[in-house]
């Protein structure tokens, strides 16, 4: 259990700071605690332009965690400024204590120990821009505390230390319990809110929650179908565009429907997907170079099949073994990769529309609230400056969120994987699927995911909560020659030198993105290592943990060194006999490994994009258990895209473009108000 | 009379700003209030010698040359902002500024409760023992809505609202007067 304890005050010396420090080394058995200083956290200012370093620093650790432990000084019956100041920053931009278990102690030299403090704390932390979930009862306030620690800084009473125990485990059983009470980062309130006892605050004819690729497009194309249009995202200004402002840029296009759909089909199969919904798809794709004239105003996009060698090239078409494949291309809006090129003509497209397209940014949706017949979608509550707000929606809600790249419990719960590491936007939690499922909607493609990076879409390795760099520069050196890649036992797992196809490998006659181990290594000897440095690598080789022995190396990467010795013994072998029996790899890139000394890298499953959420149809409306539309939902993108099995480059791009479309034209069709009293409107 | 009104927040644009301003104006025949900005002031920290923060000094002077002290409270996260919490902390750690001082306290938000909540907590810290002020007892000013009540001129046009803080402010003369004339020698029994 990963614990985040803060210490709440500035000063140099705190007695706050002794209590961390003592429970940190008291319950290193039960958990992992980091202690961390505020005093290079600037005093909070609203006006700034962004959060300073050290408060993104502190959000990304407690994002990060399991739980939170403040230690809280008293100063003038209440909480310190220094740690009031925290707070403030922690609520504002970036909300990592939301749902987030939070245990408080506190120490203070008066008898009674913090204890209007930590009230006061308590109320903090319950204000909706904090949300965090306080642990109940165990009040550790540790008064006298001039006289409370040895000269070891070790706590002198017995008894204290007694409770202080009961209250830390009391602590890991509430952490334990938030995390398998909800699968949701939301709070408090009832899950889907009756619309006939609520009160709007404002009134539009659709709301389109997330402000990426799909979002962008379904707000546009509903404006232009004369709807007053509110378009959210939970990311500040500045940081929108989710996965679509830092993807590659790229979007599928066919010039032969027919040989589109086999190849589709061989694609996704062995999903069964419902006709007219492929029909829908297939048809955008090949309309696509329309789609860029008429739309985007790009008149001559570039073909990446034509344009482009290597990386790009292979994936166009990325199956060549499905029939239809010389059909597939993919599209630019110039000659240039990853640089928000498509993207930034998708955001200009919305901004232009500011008669009629509100955006809010920082405003994540929080709940869907429902009309009286307790199926029509009525409207959204979403969170605005730290008030929830609720959004009434006449026409139509888009759910376009994007995936749950970023939130750890869905992947295990989804995907089955440990962390992975994510690549593109921070802010895809998957809290549509929350959303979705509010509304009583039907899931699909739940275990799809993408992934892309150094051979099968490994990353080098970062921290929980961090964002893994795509490594894009010259890579066969790392799957030639003297060096494996191995799973957490030890053992290698896939052929190191299969071309890379969005993460999937071959495997068995469908090509599948392997099982993700929780910390695979790369394992090479000294002569890779100095071919390595001459191959300009020189920075990932700071990277590496080094051995005399594969024993030692295995017990430094956390690998049985039994299975490490027999990895290596079977690939010397099987260099020798110049096959490689175990995973095919190609015989000219086996080189058995010398005497040592050996090396080890550590690397991460990368995370692309997930694919699952909301099932929809062909007209974009988001579907029940039963396959009925659920009244005025519409969802378009990644959250429960149309790609399933063998993903083809560009197409989670036409996705948001083609459904996009699709979504806020049909959100912005005009209905019926479904019986529900006529809300007043407040504010 | 002399006050001085506190602005509780270091944001650029605040409506408590804009409410202490409409006192200073409306109230101008009975008292002269002089409104205080904290955003030059540093961050509190007990490793700072107070008697070397000129700003700190210089602000602490005004306040404790005044009659009574008015504070514009905001409301973050239920309870008053960092940096109105550092003021206090200044005043009252190596100075006394505060203490026994009249203080009036009005606070307004966008939502419905006006900084109810944050007020609650004020209150509490103006009361303990390290500032032992004299907060106006039995009066509240919560002004909800505040976008609707000021207009963009920085006028307060909800009628309702100017009769309460007109009401108020009678009130508060009154309260600084009465301590004025030794009502300030009470102690609270526990003081350390
Ligand atoms: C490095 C990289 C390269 C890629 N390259 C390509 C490519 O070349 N071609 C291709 O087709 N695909 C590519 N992909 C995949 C593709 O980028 C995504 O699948 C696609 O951009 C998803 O678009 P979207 O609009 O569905 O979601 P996003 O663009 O991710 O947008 C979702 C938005 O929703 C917001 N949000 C989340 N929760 C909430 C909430 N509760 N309330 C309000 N807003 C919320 C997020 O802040 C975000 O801005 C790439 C992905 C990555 C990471
Ligand atoms: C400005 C200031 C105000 C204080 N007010 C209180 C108080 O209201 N109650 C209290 O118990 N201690 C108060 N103290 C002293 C605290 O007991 C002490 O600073 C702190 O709680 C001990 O923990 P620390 O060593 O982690 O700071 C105050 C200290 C300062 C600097």
């Amino acid at each position: 259990m990963k614990i985040v304890a803060i210490v709440g005050t500035n000063a140099n010396f705190s007695f706050n700071r002794l209590l961390l420090n003592f429970m940190k080394s008291h319950f290193r058995d039960t958990a992992d605690v980091e202690v961390r200083d505020i005093t290079d956290i600037p005093m909070f200012n609203e006006s700034a332009p962004e959060d300073p370093d050290s408060v993104k620093e502190l959000s990304l650790a407690i994002a990060g965690a399991d739980g939170v432990i403040i230690g809280c000084p008293e100063h003038n019956h209440s909480v310190p400024s220094a740690l009031k100041s925290v707070l403030e920053w922690l609520s504002f931009r970036t909300h990592p204590l939301n749902g987030k278990p939070v245990m408080i102690v506190g120490a203070s030299h008066h008898p009674q120990g913090s204890s209007r403090a930590q009230i006061h704390l308590r109320q903090i932390l319950d204000a909706p821009g904090v949300g965090a979930r306080v642990l109940p009862g165990n009040e550790f306030l540790l008064g006298n505390v001039k006289t409370a620690f040895d000269d070891q800084s070790q706590l002198v009473d017995e008894a204290t230390i007694q409770f202080l125990e009961r209250c830390f485990a009391d602590f890991v059983d509430f952490v334990h319990s938030s995390q398998s009470a909800s699968s949701s980062m939301t709070k408090g309130e009832s899950a889907v809110v009756p619309s006939d006892v609520i009160r709007w605050d404002a009134t539009y004819d659709v709301i389109v929650l997330g402000f990426g690729g799909a979002g962008a497009t379904a707000a546009r194309f509903a404006a232009d179908d004369g709807a007053k249009v509110l378009l959210v995202d939970s990311a500040p200004e500045g940081y929108e565009g989710g996965n679509t402002r830092v993807c590659g840029q790229l979007v599928c296009s066919a010039d032969d429907e027919a040989a589109m759909r086999e190849y589709y089909l061989a694609q996704t199969a062995p999903m069964e997907l419902d006709s007219e919904i492929i029909d829908t798809y297939v048809h955008g794709l090949t309309n696509m170079k329309r789609y860029f004239r008429d739309y985007l105003g790009v008149e001559e996009p570039v073909s990446a099949k034509k344009t482009f060698g290597a990386l790009v090239g292979s994936m166009t078409p990325e199956y060549p073994e499905f029939p239809g494949g010389e059909t597939v291309d993919m599209l630019l809006v110039h000659e240039g990769l990853l640089d928000g090129a498509l993207w930034k003509i998708l955001h200009r497209n919305v901004v232009e529309r500011s008669a009629s397209i509100d955006v809010w940014y920082r405003s994540p949706a929080r709940h869907l609230v429902k009309a009286a017949d307790g199926r029509t979608i009525a409207g959204v509550q979403i969170e605005r400056e730290h008030v929830l707000r609720n959004i009434r929606a006449l026409n139509g809600v888009v759910l376009a969120t994007g995936g749950f790249e970023n939130n750890k419990r869905k992947i295990q719960d989804y995907i089955g994987a440990p962390g992975l590491a994510p690549l593109g936007g921070m802010f895809n939690t998957g809290d549509g699927i929350d959303l979705a499922i509010e509304a009583g909607a039907d899931l699909w493609h739940m275990a799809n995911y993408e992934s892309l990076g150094l051979q099968h879409g490994l990353a080098f390795a970062v921290g929980e909560g961090e964002r893994a760099q795509l490594p894009l520069f010259n890579l066969e050196g790392f799957s030639s020659g003297s060096i494996v890649t191995v799973g957490d036992d030890g053992s290698r797992y896939f052929k190191e030198d299969e071309p890379n196809r969005h993460g999937h490998i071959y495997h068995h006659g469908v090509w599948r993105v392997p099982a993700a181990q929780a910390h695979p290594h790369l394992v090479f000897d000294q002569a890779k290592y100095d071919e390595l440095v001459g191959d300009k690598h020189a920075d990932v080789l700071a990277r590496a943990v080094t051995a005399n022995s594969l024993a030692e190396l295995a017990m430094l990467i956390g690998a049985e060194p039994e299975i490490l010795a027999k990895t290596v013994d079977s690939f010397n072998f099987f260099a020798a006999q110049g096959v490689d029996y175990e995973h095919g790899r190609d015989p000219r890139n086996l080189r058995a490994f010398g005497d040592g000394p050996y090396y080890a890298i550590e690397l991460r499953q990368a995370m692309l994009n997930t694919q699952g959420g909301p099932r929809r149809n062909s007209r974009a409306e988001i579907l029940d258990p039963s396959g009925q539309p659920i009244p005025h939902l519409y969802g378009a993108g990644e959250l429960g895209g149309i790609c399933a099995g063998q993903y083809q480059g560009g197409q989670n791009i036409a996705e948001c473009l083609i459904f996009g479309k699709i979504a806020g034209q049909n959100a912005a069709t005009w209905k019926q108000v479904v019986g529900h009293r006529a809300p007043s409107e407040a504010i | 009379m002399k006050l001085v009104a506190i602005v509780g927040t270091n944001a650029e644009f605040s409506y408590n700003r804009l409410l202490l301003q409409w006192m200073r104006r409306h109230f101008s025949a009975d008292a002269e209030i002089e409104v205080l900005e904290i955003s030059s002031l540093p961050a509190f920290s007990r490793d700072l010698v107070t008697s070397e923060q000129d700003d700190v000094l210089v602000f602490a002077g005004r306040v404790e040359a005044a009659d009574g002290v008015i504070v514009g409270c905001p409301e973050y996260d239920h309870s008053i902002p960092a940096a109105l919490k550092s003021v206090l902390e200044w005043l009252s750690y190596q100075l006394d500024s505060l203490k026994d001082k009249p203080v009036l306290i009005i606070g307004g938000s966008y939502g419905p409760l006006g900084s109810a909540r944050a007020q609650l907590h004020l209150r509490q810290i103006l009361a303990s023992p390290q500032i032992r002020a004299n907060v106006l007892p039995g009066r509240e000013f919560l002004l909800g809505h505040v976008q609707k009540a000021i207009d963009d001129t920085g006028e307060l046009i909800d009628p309702s609202a100017i009769a309460d803080l007109e009401e108020c402010f009678v009130e508060f003369m009154r309260y600084v007067r009465a301590v004025q004339r030794g009502f300030g020698e009470v102690r609270p029994l526990s003081g350390d």
